[in-house]
């Protein structure tokens, strides 16, 4: 029984190797301009669970934005994962965004449809 | 015996607890032009601790996007729970998106 029982708990961190789980999600406000999608990821590697710094993280936004030069990037879609190998010893920490690359309106500071868009909203309001 | 009934019992207990693992709300729009709400979920099951599949995410946005096609999407509410169905057995990873539709008016 015992050696099935240490069999066992060393099969189940083999069988983990590789297993990719989600630790977090977000999403930002989509523009209805689509056309253009970009993406990013960066990832770090943690061995024995040491991990000094989350800095990594930070290149995502230089690689968001060398991707869509000029332009603004809205509907950002981040994905925060973490993959275990063998053991638990050594993981991967990756985290991907993808979102949309529009271009800059020189006439409003928000690429969202402006408020005039919606006047006649107000106006069904209004007894 | 007895104590592995009981401990199953006790398991199955704690059948569909939801831990919310991550949670975000961006900019909300203005209130007259919350008219469309709109969601979208997805998930992925995770049995004896071995993920099947981190698409859910991704199928999520699809979700949401296709249901407003022509409009921008604001106001989203997105969040990441787990669902334990049987703690150590069956878990399963759920993202949920909630957003308003708003459809601009064409100028001119």
């Amino acid at each position: 029984m015992k050696l099935r029982s240490l069999i066992f708990g060393l099969a189940l961190p083999l069988l983990n190797k590789g297993c990719t789980y989600t630790t977090a999600v977000s999403q930002t406000n989509v523009p209805v301009d689509r056309t253009k999608v970009v993406q990013a990821s960066v990832e770090k590697n943690i061995v024995f669970g040491f991990n000094f710094d989350n800095d990594f993280s930070l290149q995502l936004i230089e690689k968001l934005k060398q991707s869509c030069p000029g332009g603004e990037i809205r509907g950002v879609t981040t994905h925060d994962k973490v993959t275990l190998y063998f053991l638990f010893i050594f993981w991967k920490r990756h985290v991907e965004a993808q979102g949309y690359c529009v271009p800059q309106r020189k006439a409003h500071a928000s690429i969202e449809p402006s408020w005039d868009d919606f006047s006649s909203y107000a106006k069904d309001d209004t007894p | 015996m007895k104590k592995i009934f009981a401990l199953a019992a006790g398991l199955t207990l704690l059948s569909a607890c939801h831990t919310v693992e991550s949670i975000s709300i961006s900019q909300l729009p203005e209130m007259a032009a919350r008219k469309q709400k709109i969601a979208s979920a997805a998930s992925s099951l995770i049995i004896l601790s071995i993920p099947f599949g981190s698409t859910f995410v991704a199928e999520a946005r699809e979700g949401l996007l296709r249901q407003c096609p022509q409009g921008a999407i604001e106001g989203v509410l997105s969040k990441h729970e787990t669902v334990s169905y049987f703690p150590g057995v069956a878990v399963e990873q759920r993202v949920s998106m909630e957003a308003y539709c708003i459809n601009a008016k064409r100028k001119g």
